[in-house]
């Protein structure tokens, strides 16, 4: 299929690397991926650098890890070869590849993939303004519920 | 109760119906009536919204849909539907291996 239209399939492959490794090291890394993936005439279709991220549970005695996310086009068994490199580093603590489709439409991807993460920010402002709301209206209570009580008080007061 | 004894006296079955009719909208108005009571259809959050994306990178989309312990929400209680539900048990064990939502917590 893929030979008839002239693409290639497509792979995505999240990687969690030790958080201690450098950043000269993590470029090493990341270059051994790129090396692999031009000798299997792929294409790096977009990186992502996420961070070091606290994982929800620790991996190795590890309880912090730095996300690189590729996303990659190649043929044959890329996948294959990409992880048994990632499988000799010892600094990778954990790795999962996953196949996106067929024929792969790099352009459309980074398009889509844009719109999803500025989507999710909005969503995440929109739920940070509301939080601040919140906040507002709970500290606009206090005052009030401090005076509410000190009413009645003072009618039972005068009724006695 | 003055109502009910005329009811009876015409004849026993519509009264029985009259008295359930009475019971149900008692109810209602309590709002604590299991029968009959008000049930607000639940949609599929994925079905609905268009920018709302099933993605396993996503850890806050996933935590809406994962307990406190890590468990992922039944259907009959997120409303998603079949189909989205299915796509959202892949993507949150994806999601666990990366180690971005908990095995048995939620995660940080």
């Amino acid at each position: 299929m893929s030979a008839i239209t002239g693409k290639l399939p497509g792979y995505e492959t999240t990687i969690i690397t030790r958080s201690e490794l450098s950043d000269d090291g993590l470029k090493a890394l990341q270059d051994r991926i790129a090396g692999v993936i031009t000798a299997y005439k792929g294409e790096t279709v977009l990186t992502e650098d996420w961070g070091r991220k606290k994982l929800a549970y620790s991996i190795g005695k590890e309880s912090r890890g730095h996300y690189n996310y590729i996303v990659y086009t190649g043929a044959g068994d890329i996948v294959h070869e990409i992880e048994r490199n990632l499988r000799l580093s010892e600094h990778v603590l954990r790795f999962l590849t996953v196949n996106l489709e067929k024929e792969f439409d790099g352009e459309a991807f980074k398009k889509r993939r844009a719109e999803i993460q500025a989507a999710a920010k909005k969503r995440e402002e929109e739920r940070e303004a509301r939080r601040e709301e919140r906040m507002a209206e709970r500290r606009g209570y206090e005052p009030r519920e401090r005076s509410a009580p000190a009413a009645p008080a003072a009618s039972e007061e005068a009724g006695e | 109760m003055a109502m009910i004894t005329t009811t009876k006296s015409e004849s026993s079955a519509p009264a029985g119906k009259q008295d359930r009719q009475d019971r149900e909208e008692r109810m209602e108005k309590d709002g604590d009536g299991r029968r009959g009571g008000f049930h607000r259809k639940k949609v599929c959050r994925f079905c609905s919204d268009n920018e709302f994306v099933l993605d396993y990178k996503d850890a806050r989309m996933m935590q809406s849909f994962v307990t406190e312990h890590g468990k992922i929400v039944p259907r009959r209680i997120s409303g998603n539907c079949a189909m989205h539900q299915r796509k959202l048990t892949t993507a949150v064990k994806r999601a666990r291996n990366l180690a971005l939502v908990g095995y048995v917590s939620m995660g940080a």
